[in-house]
């Protein structure tokens, strides 16, 4: 016989499976079967139908969803949009805490109560659900923190951090505070866990002088270095790994090691100048990464009805002579296009081979090294925001550091 | 990647799973319809991830003995961890070689009732699924967590490799805890000792003592407590507060501990007056004398007074260690629920389509194991039931893989081994045997060569080939004794009666006198 009554989930229960006495919380119950936690700490799986609930008792648990701490005062603000930094789930009683719940946080952070800090928490967001509007929205606080003079954590799930950090570097001209985007590639509840340091790191960067978004992870996979990479210049390169975050060519704005921050000197301090928040952003964008199976309808597929399409070519920036036809079609009803390439280092050159030469005249925009995503998000930026005589222009030069001059080293 | 949690961990092993499930139906567990994979924090350093995977198999089943049934628990399907090679004060050096393999779990209910019980239990437990070829060969690959309570909070004995350890340690662990309660009574009388750490100051300044200076030279400070009222607990017959104490500065990374019931000792003598003057002690004070790191002082003086606490209150739980002496040492507490997640990771696997596969491969019980490697090694049903009643089933199938000899091999390990420990006063591994057969270029070794290898080998301390070089002078290898008697055979002269006298007329070297006569009947009435 199956209890009368459904168990909920956070009930401690006793129970008889098969004949055998046992007892456990409940974690998660649906029209199948009840996930439970035995006292002995094992989760186990059995079927509705086979087991009897003999005694069940409602246990207290403190849903901490601790008034996020509001600080007049505060130096930073925290803004939390979701990802595997910004929740802690309770086993127990599945219920999902927010990882800067005061409690976890000064048990694991230990520069925290050095901080005076402000806390705004979105609804959680998976990264890969990121819209331009979460941006635009990400952005609007960011300018608020900024009119107060305050720094900004973002946390921020990693798939999609770049594009994010892209997003808000190109919507102000200059920044009064640092803007950090922080992330963990491993769940607070794993001893390998990157959360707590890399947030810790934040923390010690939001007080330096850079007025740029930032991206802080690890550097290594010990838990001991963590670095600030310049947000348009930054890569997931890896996705698992805790150091997968590189910024190549371009070294880190600053390091966080054994406990103390530097900073590279090469980067643009913060500024007392108006912000110029910009917030607009061009949505009819694609970004097609070419490859040699791509065939002309494929490409015009992914191309037709919109302004503008980055193209991730090969090499030093191309794509098929199939594609020369509908390119030049499209760009007759106004899109434009413009090349960067899939390598991971390395710049694209238009003029080297004839193919290049044949974009060219078809009015394709060769973006230097900037990545393609950063690429994509600018010229999102710049379609919405300048006049359509400036949009060359501004595409190919260097706003917020995404084109480096010369590649240092790979 | 996977051992250092930076990538995800690989689909489950099939393999390790269908035996765990067989190992369920074997001991009449309910088998569960899902596993569902844990993660268990372990933060000592013997998981490189810092947590190990562990799941669920089977629950509430149940194995016969002679003393009637015994309940299991559970049996979890788990990842093995590191095994610890060395221990420094603050380094514990671990080998990776063991890390990840699958590991197989079973727990019994308490209802084992006495030392011999606990060993029987592990016996019909572990030898069905030696003999299923289940388990790799190696001395740690089956151990045995033992548990023990006699009413004061639950011991968790880690690192029982041997069934003969189970009930030495038990019986350790049961006097220890008598002894203590003895303590404990003593103190409700006395009063709790409290410990403050002071620094000695200059009292050790000219220390005739080596184990002292080579602390000091390590880094350590010596720093001197009074026990008040303790004299005479610390150590003194079963009483062995002493012992409890030191094994806390150990666990915890101090030097190392001496106390007043064990000096004069060590060198030290002429300072005692001195320490007790300094530390204002009367004649049934007790002192310590403790070498630490002074950045470890507070720690370990907080965890010396709970450990006293703990012996005053006899609330003993706790996970400790079997030492090599048959002792035990403290590990660390006992671990809780709490410190469980479930692997994310890992989607939740149904298992109900394995059954049947897991039911075809399921281990034979015990007397069918026994009568099975009887006749499978040609050795006798007595000599097969010592082997496997005694844990000794592996090491007698890594020797038979070597030699290929069941009846040679089953003697190496009932006789030759054990006649050799007591011959060279030392207790030989079977590991080391081993070593010793793997250089082994004798083909049709035999008994005798075999006895005079291993006593050059362990006796005379010769290494390895250098032994075999010896048996190899000594005695005639398989393959010319064969064609010596081949020789004698076609001879007319020679007859059963002159063979052997004739045989030692044709080699200096050593043969077996029965075995030259089998060979020479045979050859002569092959029918």
């Amino acid at each position: 016989m199956s209890s009368d009554r459904l168990s909920e989930q956070g009930e401690k229960i006793k129970f008889i499976y098969k004949g055998i006495e046992m007892s456990g919380i409940v974690v998660s119950h649906d029209s199948r079967q009840f996930n439970i936690k035995l006292s002995s700490g094992y989760n186990i799986s059995v079927p509705n139908d086979s087991i009897e609930i003999t005694e069940s008792e409602r246990i207290q648990v403190s849903h901490q969803h601790s008034s996020p701490s509001h600080d007049q005062d505060a130096e930073v603000e925290i803004i939390a949009t979701g990802g595997t930094i910004a929740s802690r789930v309770d086993y127990i009683t599945g219920a999902v805490t927010p990882v800067f719940d005061p409690g976890i946080l000064g048990e694991n952070i230990p520069n925290i109560n050095s901080f005076r800090y402000d806390v705004k928490i979105m609804d959680p967001i998976l990264s890969e659900n990121m819209t331009p509007e979460i941006w635009q929205n990400i952005g609007n606080m960011v300018k608020e923190s900024q009119m107060v003079g305050r720094s900004t954590i973002i946390l921020h799930g990693t798939d999609t951090m770049a594009y994010t950090a892209s997003a808000l570097a190109f919507m102000f001209r200059s920044l009064h505070r640092p803007v950090i985007l922080v992330g963990s590639q491993r769940s607070s509840d794993r001893p390998s866990t990157d959360a707590f340091l890399n947030l810790e790191a934040a923390l010690e960067f939001s007080r330096i002088n850079i007025g740029e978004v930032g991206i802080c992870m690890h550097s290594s996979i010990s838990d001991t270095s963590v670095s600030l990479l310049r947000g348009v210049r930054t890569r997931k390169m890896h996705s698992s790994r805790r150091d997968a975050f590189r910024s190549p060519s371009v070294p880190p704005m600053a390091s966080y090691v054994n406990g103390s921050s530097s900073v590279n000197p090469d980067t643009t301090p913060c500024s007392t100048d108006s912000l110029d928040f910009k917030p607009s952003l061009e949505k009819k964008v694609s970004l097609v990464y070419f490859h040699p199976m791509m065939e002309p309808e494929d490409f015009s597929a992914l191309s037709e009805g919109k302004k503008i399409v980055v193209i991730a070519g090969t090499g030093m920036g191309h794509v098929s002579s199939k594609l020369f036809e509908p390119l030049k079609e499209l760009s007759k009803e106004g899109t434009r296009f413009m090349m960067t390439t899939q390598c991971l280092g390395g710049r694209v050159d238009l003029d080297v081979y004839s193919t290049g030469r044949r974009l060219t005249e078809l009015g394709v925009i060769p973006l230097g090294d900037m990545f393609p995503e950063t690429a994509l998000v600018k010229a999102m930026h710049v379609a919405a925001n300048y006049p359509e005589e400036k949009f060359r222009e501004t595409m190919i030069s260097n706003m917020r550091g995404e084109i480096l001059s010369r590649e240092v080293e790979f | 990647m996977v051992d250092a949690d930076e990538e995800p961990p690989k689909e489950i092993n099939r393999n390790a799973l269908k035996k765990a499930i067989a190992t369920s139906i074997y001991l009449n567990c309910i088998t569960m319809k899902n596993v569902q994979f844990m993660r268990k924090i372990v933060v000592d350093g013997s998981n490189t991830s810092g947590f190990q995977r562990t799941a669920i198999i089977g629950i509430g089943g149940k194995i016969d003995t002679r003393e009637g049934p015994v309940r299991i628990s559970a049996i979890c399907l788990e990842e093995d961890s590191c095994r610890k090679i060395e221990q420094d004060a603050n380094i514990v050096e671990y080998s990776l070689d063991r890390l990840g393999i699958p590991l197989m779990e079973i727990s019994t209910e308490p209802d084992i009732i006495s030392p011999q019980h606990a060993r029987e239990v592990a016996e019909n437990i572990g030898s069905p699924l030696i003999a299923a070829g289940w388990l790799r060969k190696g001395a740690d690959s089956i151990r045995q967590d033992v548990n023990f309570s006699m009413g004061y909070g639950r011991v968790e004995i880690k690192g029982v490799q041997k069934l003969s350890d189970i009930e030495q340690c038990l019986k350790y662990e049961m006097e220890r805890q008598q002894g203590l309660g003895k303590i404990s009574a003593f103190m409700r009388k006395t009063g709790i000792p409290e410990i403050t750490l002071i620094e000695s100051g200059d009292i050790f300044f000219e220390t005739a003592s080596n184990v002292l200076k080579r602390s000091m030279k390590a880094g350590n400070s010596i720093y001197i407590s009074r026990l008040k009222g303790c004299a005479g607990i610390l150590k003194n017959k079963d009483l062995r507060l002493g012992k409890e104490l030191s094994d806390i500065v150990k666990a915890f990374g101090g030097g190392g501990l001496m106390h007043s019931d064990e000096l004069p000792a060590f060198g030290i003598d002429d300072e005692i007056s001195n320490i007790r003057e300094k530390l204002g002690c009367a004649d049934n004070d007790a002192f310590l004398i403790v070498t630490l790191k002074p950045e470890s002082k507070n720690l370990i003086e907080n965890e010396l007074n709970s450990r006293i606490a703990k012996v005053y209150n006899m609330d003993l739980s706790e996970t400790r260690y079997l030492n090599a002496d048959g002792s035990t040492s403290f590990l660390r507490p006992l671990p809780g629920g709490a410190r469980m997640y479930p692997e994310t990771d890992v989607p939740i696997l149904d298992i109900v389509t394995m059954m049947e596969e897991a039911e075809r491969i399921k281990p034979a019980p015990l007397e069918e194991v026994i009568s099975e490697t009887s006749s499978r090694y040609g050795i006798s049903q007595q000599d097969s039931e010592t082997i496997i009643r005694k844990g000794l089933l592996n090491d007698f199938l890594s020797v038979n893989e070597l030699i290929g000899n069941g009846s040679l091999s089953a003697r190496l390990i009932l006789h030759i081994i054990p006649e050799s420990s007591k011959a060279s006063g030392r207790e030989i591994q079977v590991g080391d045997v081993l070593h010793l057969l793997q250089v082994s270029a004798m083909d049709g070794l035999d008994r005798d060569g075999l006895e005079y290898a291993m006593k050059l080998h362990f006796i005379d301390n010769f290494s390895p080939e250098k032994a075999w070089d010896g048996v190899k002078k000594s005695f005639i290898s398989a393959r010319d004794l064969s064609s010596l008697i081949e020789r004698a055979a076609n001879n007319p002269e020679i007859t059963e009666k002159n063979l052997i006298p004739r045989l030692r007329a044709m080699t200096e070297k050593k043969f077996n006198p029965a075995v030259a006569m089998e060979m020479f009947r045979k050859l002569r009435n092959p029918y």
